[in-house]
């Protein structure tokens, strides 16, 4: 079963280089990804864990940050200090993280926090977590608990069976 | 504040969308201190340099004043590595 993650962020572009986003990720000590970068799409592999992660760089559809949040569909977990900075939105960031038969959920889950992470310090913005049903700000996705608890409670959404469900 | 060799000795590291980096910079510039500005987002490299600089730190501003490195510091904090490089 494939992760996925939106990012909306009031960044207009990709990272400067593959490697400062390469280096963003590795930096938090969990793997070594090596990072590409062709046009709109940027694609994040990690050849030791047998991991990929793509991500799409699009227009931001208007009303998109509104329509999560309306129906409490996502709840906000954010500080005020996160809405100063995070607004307004320009593109949207979709991280998708495959697994092959092989790949562990807790390894696919932590690299698909641990690369969403890294895009995301260095693109600003709010991050739609299907499978916690919460739009995360900054501040609290990285002050209220560590990644790896992060990618421990996105790995318990993973059906024991791959081929079942998804993000509900 | 400058170096010998007339560069700004101050490199302040920096995101576009981090508020206590804008905070960092009005400070400096309040105080008149001459400083780099390296946005880490738009500085092929920088993201490197930084965590070289810093012990491997994500973390910003990251704000070197000669051969001080501060990470994420308090304003009081900032002013006082700032005074010790003044002598």
């Amino acid at each position: 079963m494939e992760l996925q993650y939106r990012l909306l962020t009031p960044g207009e572009q990709w990272p400067a280089d593959p490697a400062s986003l390469a280096a963003a990720i590795s930096s938090q000590g969990h793997f070594q990804p090596d990072v590409e970068i062709a046009g709109d799409r940027l694609r994040v592999r990690d050849a030791a864990h047998g991991l990929t992660s793509m991500a799409r760089l699009e227009p931001y559809a208007p009303e998109t940050y509104e329509s999560l949040l309306a129906g409490a569909t996502y709840a906000p977990r954010m500080t005020d200090r996160d809405r100063e900075t995070a607004l307004p939105f320009h593109r949207q960031v979709t991280i998708t993280t495959g697994a092959g038969p092989e790949t562990n959920a807790a390894s696919q889950a932590l690299f698909h926090a641990s690369v969403a992470d890294g895009i995301w310090w260095l693109m600003g913005g709010f991050l739609a977590d299907p499978y916690r049903h919460t739009l995360w700000g900054w501040r609290r996705w990285r002050g209220d608990q560590p990644l790896t608890d992060h990618a421990t409670e996105t790995a318990a959404h993973l059906p024991a069976n791959p081929t079942e469900g998804g993000p509900r | 504040m400058t170096g010998r060799d007339g560069h700004a000795d101050v490199t302040l590291y920096t995101l576009p969308y981090c508020p206590d980096c804008r905070d960092m910079r009005r400070h400096l510039t309040e105080r008149n201190v001459v400083f780099q500005e390296i946005d880490l987002a738009r500085t092929p490299g920088a993201v490197v340099d930084m965590l070289k600089l810093n012990g491997g730190r994500r973390s910003t501003p990251t704000i070197r004043i000669g051969a001080q490195v501060l990470v994420d510091p308090e304003l009081a904090q900032l002013d006082a590595a700032l005074k010790e490089y003044r002598g």
